[in-house]
């Protein structure tokens, strides 16, 4: 045992809360670069920095890229559902950058399969934007409606007006779109409905290459079968 | 002996979260769906604490398999498991069958539910050797020897360490 003094003490003291300082920063450092690196190629991309695909209007749908493309992906989607989140996060980058490669065409058919009033909302907004704005809109805010989707089990959801905000958000600043977003559209409603039953489809998301029902053991399973066959 | 022991808590909870955090790293989106899955926290707060997880779990652990910082690096590990285990409890108690994502993955599963008591349990046994080193902090083998060495340690940490 030494025998301390306490000055002696004292700079011991201020030595080990210097190291440890020293330390927790650069461990600090450390996290702070691996989520940087890591977060880099995956979340939401930059809009200047990835080739935006074209996009028109189909038959209440959203169509990205083009006609001639080798491959063709339909995908019946409900905005409240948390699976079609996980997809759509999982395969957004590389779906538009095929299209817009011209390997891969996707066809984007919202419709209601939630029995929840949230789930009809945010349908009839983006039916607003789709048929009264740009199809680039439209396209910015359905990514944008999934990646502010709220929980499915929230007792409130957003309103008209947080839906407005994020179609502003998405570029939209004709006050006649804004205003037509928070009115039901029931020709629209009874449209996509009809089309999904009428495509057999019983869940969401349901994806279709070539025409036919895409399987998967997972999300991540379908998504990864989903990049190989876009891939072509 | 009890050192020892100390040693065998660091390296166990050490592999686990560097293990855990490894694999979730490749994913940062995944990781994100796994958080939103719990429908805990506000929903702006889970794209952060989904990218900032997987690389604190992979330090922390690193922390404590080298032996820096071992108490500070124990508290964290408690008061993360101490998280899980609330989220896993609430998710049970809610009726919410998910993946815990605790190594990697997430998201809405059918069949979790059924896993959930073994995941508490092994939550809380990671717990309780977290625990174990915040309270006993000194162990062979630690980088901590190195930085802060027994001959320098003040009287009353000699006076704990000869009782060891």
């Amino acid at each position: 045992m030494t025998v301390s003094t306490p000055d002696a003490a004292r700079r011991e003291r201020n030595r080990r809360l210097a190291i440890t300082t020293g330390i927790l920063v650069l461990l600090a450092l450390v996290i702070a670069t691996g989520v940087w690196v890591t977060s880099g190629s995956s979340t939401t991309p930059d809009p200047a920095a990835t080739r935006t695909p074209a996009a028109h209007r189909g038959d209440h749908s959203l169509v990205v890229g083009a006609a001639d493309a080798p491959v063709k992906v339909v995908v019946y989607e409900d905005f409240l559902c948390p699976f079609c989140r996980q997809l759509e996060t999982s395969t957004r980058d590389f779906l538009h950058q095929d299209a817009a490669k011209g390997s891969v065409q996707v066809e984007y058919r919202p419709f209601q399969l939630l029995p929840d009033d949230y789930s009809r909302r945010a349908l009839d907004a983006w039916a607003a934007v789709l048929q009264k704005g740009t199809p680039a809109q439209a396209l910015r805010f359905h990514d944008l409606l999934y990646d502010e989707q709220p929980y499915e089990q929230a007792a409130h959801k957003p309103g008209v007006a947080a839906l407005q905000a994020l179609a502003r958000k998405a570029g939209v600043t004709d006050p006649k779109v804004l205003d037509a977003l928070g009115s039901p559209n029931p020709a629209f409603f009874a449209a996509v409905q009809k089309s999904a039953e009428q495509a057999g489809v019983r869940g969401t998301p349901t994806v279709l290459v070539d025409g036919k029902p895409l399987g998967g053991s997972s999300i991540q399973d379908l998504a990864d079968r989903l990049e190989q066959r876009a891939a072509g | 002996m009890a050192r020892w022991f100390g040693v065998l808590a660091r390296l166990v909870t050490g592999v686990v979260w560097v293990v855990a955090g490894a694999l979730k790293l490749p994913h940062p989106e995944e990781s994100v769906t796994a958080v939103r899955s719990y429908q805990v926290l506000p929903l702006s707060l889970t794209g952060p604490v989904g990218h900032v997880l997987p690389m604190l779990e992979v330090v922390v652990g690193a922390c404590l398999l080298l032996g820096l910082l071992t108490r500070p690096a124990a508290v964290v590990s408690a008061v993360l498991q101490m998280a899980f285990i609330a989220g896993i409890a609430s998710v049970w108690a809610r009726g919410i069958s998910i993946d815990c994502g605790c190594f990697g993955g997430g998201g809405a599963d059918p069949h979790a539910i059924d896993r959930y008591p073994w995941e508490l349990a092994r939550d809380v046994g990671l717990l309780l050797l977290s625990l174990w080193l915040v309270l006993r902090p000194r162990t062979p083998y630690a980088v901590d020897n190195l930085l802060f060495p027994a001959s320098s340690t003040t009287p009353e940490e000699d006076h704990d360490r000869v009782h060891a």
